[in-house]
């Protein structure tokens, strides 16, 4: 509401309008609320400020600048009150304006009035006696009459304004006693904004702080998320790395190994990346686990294998198959094992078998099969069962070597293995096995090569070659690994080449014996040498059973067979030659060689590897005995003094049962000895001897010691004679004209007992 | 070692058969053991075979028996002392048709006594049960022998009807030092334990 100061009303130097005066009482204790209402809001905005801290501060500085502004003004309004009237009137003097009326009367105009408030004051301006004529008078009279209005009016509004304004005297008393307080509240007020500016500052920089923090803390939780992600996928944790380092190989183990794999895979993601040398790092740490975990996996693997006896209870076994399962995923690894494998088993075996052999027993072997068993000794010289002794032990580690390496790398639960790792188990088997080869080869060969008997030679070779069928069975050879196999074939050939060397070896020494060449004698028999020779060799030959002698190739063999019959002809002919050859007679040299071969003969008749050798034994006696009737036959007729006769008609035409006739014979005549006393002393000669022919014939075959070489000697040699005595008698009958002797060819035939024989020649000449 | 370990240690035994070559049945023995089979046609021996087998017994208890066959024929005789001289149990066995068999067993613990002494398991096994007809050694017989010779026991049994054949093996386990007190306490129950064998072809480690 306008309010028009009384004192100001009373200058009269002015006779315009006066300017409505503002009374800001009532403004300012209506604004009053409101700054406090401001107030208030400032408060429930520092106290949200407590709870909620993320708020805009910009439009927080612009309400507290508001703030400020407002309560500046309030404070302001509240000094201009307490100011002294003569002030405010100054206030409204200075504020007087020329212009005023127009002003007020636009502004009354063009006041927001209603119609009503206008009408009110109209109606208020009508009660009033107003004369209307002298107001409007433009002389003194109006403007005195306008001026009385004006103070009546005025009069009217100031009095009107003093009771209103009477009506807020209680109101400003009571103000001025809230002066006090609101001085204070002020007072606390100023001490609260600055405290509150203080601590806005305060809060600022805290809630800048608060927002790196969080920011941090954010920067921070992801930062962690990722590092546990990360240690989650690329770190092992330090019991893990216990477990891989110093922990028992077992299933927590492998499945902690497996982890450290599947992370180091994984790694190779962090080498893709701008900086690769944490993967690097990573990865380098894990190898070293990894690799530190298979070398304990290889040492775990290696202790089973050294003490198999751990391998016999299943929760250890069954580890190992993992160890292996696992290492079978790398080559280098597996061969590693598989060579110690093979060299911590092969040490035990020979340290076995040798304690075996040194009747060490107290030391013991790794086999629980060997306790209480006696050593392998050489008992009482036998050769064969301390070889078969041994060849039974290395036939027993070969199968228990068999049965502990399918034990240990195979796994019965698992399916089939590959081939190629079946093979490298078989070769390492193989390997393992073939570290018997030398001590067993080193001390058959020993005892082989110490052994002078053929029959004991034999025995061990038959014996090897058992054990070799035997073995066979057990173990597989592997092509291009070396097998204990190859080891026994070795002993088989020397075995074999010993049995041949110690023949060549015996017959060179009876070749070079004196004794042996002593044996032959008048007596013409066989030497005992080649009886002792056959009775030893022969019967082994006679044992064989198989198509060759001693397994060997069939021309080795059948080269064998010739050597043992044609090298003891030979020493005995070099013998014969050398020692009887100018103290027996040729038909005596024959005999002897038929005796000789007679032996031979009957010694190898039965044998049947010597089927062939019998054939030409046959042919050679076939040609000593012709020999020998030869030499009967010169012998007979130089009994009869006819051998000369017999000469010369062979070098004329030797006599032939397939064709005769006395006229070829003529030359004979020419001949100075083809006389009648020459026949006549052979006939002399005839008629002496021949009736003791055979006697005197069958004691010079007496020592011929095959009856039926006599007896074939004899038979030939006297038919000889007969047909010779008929031919020739016939030529003499041609050529001289008498006869050669009394008798006819029949009964020199009957008196030299072969007139059988005779008869039939004579009788199949006759029918051809 | 753990006691559950040492009970589950796996031992090797070693049984060595003997008898006769004139067919008393080493071999189908040993075949109808580990193959639970008969085979009609008599093939000798050559030599000296080897098989082996895991025994699963009761209590948790498993052996492994290595069985050797020997032949029979007498040029094959001089390789089997050196296999009775590392045995455990040697199974003597003759044919019950068959008296020379019989006979003949004295040969085979005379080997065995002098390569092993008394530190040795005899068994004797009177075999062809199954041709009791023809029987010329009776049960009697062979009991009685068994006990002259100090053998643990005699059985007899037929591979061919497959009789007492598992029984003798179970027999043979149960005599072995360290089953003795197991033996002792289970004598009264012993024909009713079943034992659960797994031929050794495919090594099999499953039990019971």
């Amino acid at each position: 509401m306008d309010f028009v100061d009384f004192d100001t009303f009373s200058n009269e130097d002015i006779p315009q309008p006066q300017p409505s005066l503002v009374l800001p009482i009532t403004s300012n204790i209506e604004n009053l609320g409101k700054r406090f209402s401001h107030f208030n809001n400032l408060t429930r905005n520092l106290l949200k400020k407590d709870g909620t801290e993320t708020v805009d501060q910009a439009q927080q500085l612009q309400s507290n600048e508001k703030t400020n502004k407002y309560v500046n003004e309030s404070l302001n309004l509240l000094n201009e009150l307490e100011a002294p009237s003569d002030d405010r009137t100054k206030v409204s003097n200075v504020n007087t304006s020329s212009s005023g009326l127009s002003t007020r009367l636009s502004r009354v105009l063009n006041s927001s009035l209603s119609d009503n408030v206008l009408k009110e004051i109209f109606e208020n301006l009508e009660i009033r006696d107003i004369n209307s004529d002298h107001l409007v008078e433009p002389d003194f009279v109006g403007l005195s009459s306008r001026k009385k209005l004006r103070g009546e009016i005025e009069y009217d509004l100031t009095k009107t304004q003093s009771l209103i304004l009477k009506e807020y005297d209680p109101h400003r008393k009571k103000l001025y006693a809230l002066e006090s307080d609101i001085s204070k509240l002020n007072n606390i007020y100023d001490s609260l904004t600055s405290s509150v500016e203080k601590d806005f500052d305060l809060v600022k920089q805290l809630v800048e702080n608060v927002g790196d923090l969080n920011r941090q803390n954010t920067i921070l939780l992801v930062k962690k998320r990722l590092l546990s992600e990360f240690k989650s996928r690329f770190v092992l944790n330090e019991y893990e790395e216990f477990i891989l380092q110093n922990e028992t190989v077992n299933d927590e183990f492998f499945g902690v190994l497996n982890k450290a794999e599947k992370m180091q895979q994984d790694c190779s993601i962090l080498l893709s990346i701008d900086n690769s040398d944490l993967g690097q790092k990573i990865m380098f740490q894990l190898d070293n686990l990894i690799n530190q975990a298979i070398e304990r996996i290889i040492s775990h693997v290696n202790k089973s294998i050294s003490g198999f006896y751990l391998l016999h209870t299943k929760s250890r076994l069954s580890t190992v198959h993992k160890c292996l399962q696992y290492l079978k995923k790398n080559l280098n690894h597996f061969i590693r094992v598989m060579n110690s494998y093979t060299q911590i088993r092969s040490k035990t075996i020979v340290d076995d078998f040798l304690t075996q052999l040194n009747g060490d027993l107290d030391r013991g072997v790794s086999s629980d099969n060997r306790k209480g068993a006696r050593p392998i000794i050489l008992s009482a010289h036998d050769p064969i069962r301390f070889i078969g002794d041994m060849l039974a032990y290395v036939h027993s580690v070969v199968v228990n070597e068999s049965e502990m390496i399918s034990i240990i790398f195979f796994d019965q639960n698992e399916e089939t293995e590959n081939s190629d790792y079946k093979t490298s188990v078989l070769e390492a088997n193989s390997k393992v096995l073939h570290a018997l080869s030398r001590p067993l080869k080193t001390r058959i060969d020993q005892m082989v090569s110490s052994e002078v008997r053929l029959s004991t030679i034999y025995s061990i070779y038959n014996l090897v070659s058992l054990y070799k069928i035997m073995l066979s069975k057990q173990i597989q050879r592997i092509e291009g690994c070396p097998s204990l196999l190859d080891s026994i074939d070795q002993l088989i050939t020397s075995t074999q080449q010993k049995f041949q060397n110690d023949i060549r070896n015996k017959l060179a020494t009876i070749k070079s014996s004196n004794s042996a060449q002593l044996e032959l004698n008048s007596d013409l028999q066989p030497p005992e040498w080649l009886i002792e020779f056959y009775a030893e060799l022969l019967p082994i030959i006679d044992s064989s059973s198989s198509d060759t002698f001693m397994d060997l190739p069939a021309e080795k063999s059948a080269h064998f067979m010739d050597y043992i019959v044609d090298e003891p002809i030979k020493i005995f002919d070099l013998h014969l030659a050398k020692n009887m050859a100018k103290i027996l007679s040729k038909s005596d040299q024959l005999i002897m060689k038929l005796n000789f071969l007679d032996l031979i003969l009957s010694k190898i008749m039965p044998i049947r590897l010597m089927a062939d050798k019998i054939i030409s034994i046959n042919e050679l006696i076939s040609e000593f005995t012709q020999q020998l009737v030869n030499s009967q036959l010169i012998k007979t007729l130089d009994t009869c003094k006819m051998v000369d006769f017999y000469n010369i008609v062979n070098m004329i035409c030797p006599f032939s049962d397939d064709f005769f006739d006395t006229s070829i014979y003529q030359p004979i005549t020419e001949n100075k000895f083809f006389n009648e006393d020459a026949i006549r002393t052979s006939r002399e000669a005839l008629t002496e001897n021949v009736p003791t022919l055979l006697m005197d014939s069958q004691n010079d075959l007496m020592k011929l010691n095959s009856p039926l070489i006599a007896n074939e000697v004899l038979s030939n040699s006297f038919l000889d004679f007969v047909k010779f005595y008929f031919k020739f008698g016939l030529i003499v009958q041609e050529f001289l004209k008498c006869a050669l002797s009394n008798w006819s060819d029949e009964e020199i035939a009957t008196l030299l007992g072969v007139e059988e024989e005779y008869s039939e020649i004579k009788k199949q000449l006759a029918l051809e | 070692m753990s006691s559950a370990e040492k009970t589950s240690v796996l031992r090797k035994y070693k049984i060595v058969f003997l008898g006769d070559q004139s067919a008393v049945g080493k071999t189908s023995l040993i075949t109808r053991f580990m193959y639970d089979t008969f085979d009609d046609q008599y093939a000798a021996t050559i030599g000296i075979d080897f098989l082996s087998k895991t025994m699963y017994l009761e209590d948790n208890k498993t052996i492994r028996l290595q069985l050797w066959d020997t032949a029979g024929q007498e040029r094959f005789r001089s390789l089997i002392p050196s296999y009775i001289r590392d045995s455990h149990v040697a199974v003597v066995c003759y044919d019950i048709t068959n008296r020379k068999s019989f006979q003949n067993l004295h040969k085979w613990i005379q080997d065995v006594k002098s390569e092993r002494g008394e530190d040795v398991i005899i068994v004797i096994v009177g075999n062809k049960l199954d041709l009791n007809a023809r029987r010329q050694v009776t049960s009697e017989e062979g009991e009685e022998y068994a006990k002259s010779v100090g053998a643990s026991f005699s059985i007899e049994t037929s591979t061919k009807a497959n009789h007492n054949v598992k029984l003798l093996f179970k027999k043979i386990a149960s005599s072995l030092p360290e089953f003795e007190s197991t033996a002792q306490n289970n004598s009264s129950q012993s024909e009713t334990v079943e034992i659960n064998v797994e031929p050794s072809a495919p090594e099999s480690s499953s039990c019971c």
